[in-house]
């Protein structure tokens, strides 16, 4: 017999499932949610299952799903991990996103999404949400802030200048955008933290300060020398 | 890991022999994996977890050892029969000769005389 319960407790099974197979090949993956899904129809109706305890019964026999994808990993070498690796690459990258339009106004935020762009690490949604995000942001919030100067203006308390105002509401939420946007980023990363990994992991990090400060430091004197020309 | 695994020798045991237990049932006739999974597990002392067989039925497949067609049912979606390929004949064969071997060496090295 069916019942929502009965029903929501196969579901959460298998969603648990699921979420342990999370490190086998995904063709894999599926197949194997697929078949335990088909036993589990086939026991419910050999079993007679009526109730609750049945059910539970029927899924204690079939096993944990821990039990059931450790039988799938063995006699394979290494489990492919799911998360996106974090290398030299991804360091920079997210110190430049987050760090670059403090030293290099709007240019160092621009080397951040160019560096997290060519990153293979992060999947393309991620991109989007780290990069373009928080530029949305950047270009919503200088409005309503314009608005706002507006309003204090006409009631007489705002005195900068509509330009200045202007700059400053663009590149102090341009900043905090690419703070997030490197926070989102950085969380998605995935560090191994076994022991061996330790000492890559501290080099990673290093080469990638490194790599940030030079790449920031060429863009930055490629922009404060063209600079004066813009302005003029 | 696996519980106990490396504590307990039988479940390695179990581990080694489970897939030509699962070639041995397919001798006969083909049948489809609920069966084998269900017939296995209610012999006593071989299965503890039904839903391990599963990965174990598709290494087999992987190896060529048994190969499968889909066939409709009446009970209801289509259920997938499991067959010896060639292979998978000659290796439970082997496998029945060298587990003969095995077992009376153990039983007699154990002190317990061979049915």
């Amino acid at each position: 017999m069916i019942s929502m319960k009965t029903e929501k407790l196969v579901e959460d099974y298998l969603q648990r499932l699921a979420t342990a197979a999370r490190v086998l090949p995904a063709e894999r993956r599926a197949e194997l949610v697929n078949e335990i899904r088909g036993h589990v129809a086939d026991a419910i109706q050999a079993a007679d299952a009526a109730d609750e305890a049945d059910v539970r019964n029927v899924l204690d026999r079939i096993g944990d799903p821990d039990e059931i994808v450790a039988a799938a990993l063995d006699g394979q070498p290494t489990a492919p991990i799911q998360r996106p690796q974090f290398d030299t690459l991804e360091v920079a990258a997210v110190l430049a996103l987050g760090l670059g339009a403090i030293f290099v106004p709007v240019v160092g935020w621009l080397v951040g999404v160019i560096l997290v762009w060519i990153s293979e690490a992060w999947s393309t949604r991620d991109k989007v949400i780290g990069t373009l995000g928080p530029l949305l942001l950047a270009v919503v919030v200088p409005i309503v802030a314009q608005i706002g100067r507006l309003t204090l203006l006409s009631s007489g308390i705002g005195n900068l200048g509509p330009m200045e105002s202007m700059f400053v509401a663009v590149a102090g939420v341009g900043w905090i955008g690419g703070v997030l946007g490197a926070i989102y980023l950085a969380g998605r990363l995935s560090i191994a933290t076994r022991a061996e990994h330790k000492r890559q992991n501290v080099l990673k990090i290093a080469l990638g300060i490194a790599l940030a400060g030079i790449v920031l430091l060429v863009f930055g004197g490629v922009f404060v020398a063209l600079a004066p020309m813009l302005v003029r | 890991m696996e519980p106990g695994s490396t504590r307990n020798p039988l479940s390695q045991l179990r581990r080694g022999v489970l897939e030509y237990c699962v070639l041995a049932l397919l001798r006969d006739s083909e049948r489809y994996a609920f069966e084998i999974v269900r017939t296995l597990s209610d012999v006593d002392g071989m299965v503890t977890s039904e839903g391990t067989l599963y990965p174990l039925l598709s290494r087999l497949r992987r190896e060529k050892l048994v190969s499968t067609t889909w066939r409709e049912s009446e009970a209801g979606p289509p259920r997938r029969y499991y067959v010896l390929t060639a292979a998978g004949r000659q290796a439970v064969a082997d496998f029945g000769d060298d587990w003969t071997r095995f077992r009376d060496a153990v039983d007699s090295l154990l002190g317990q005389k061979g049915n």
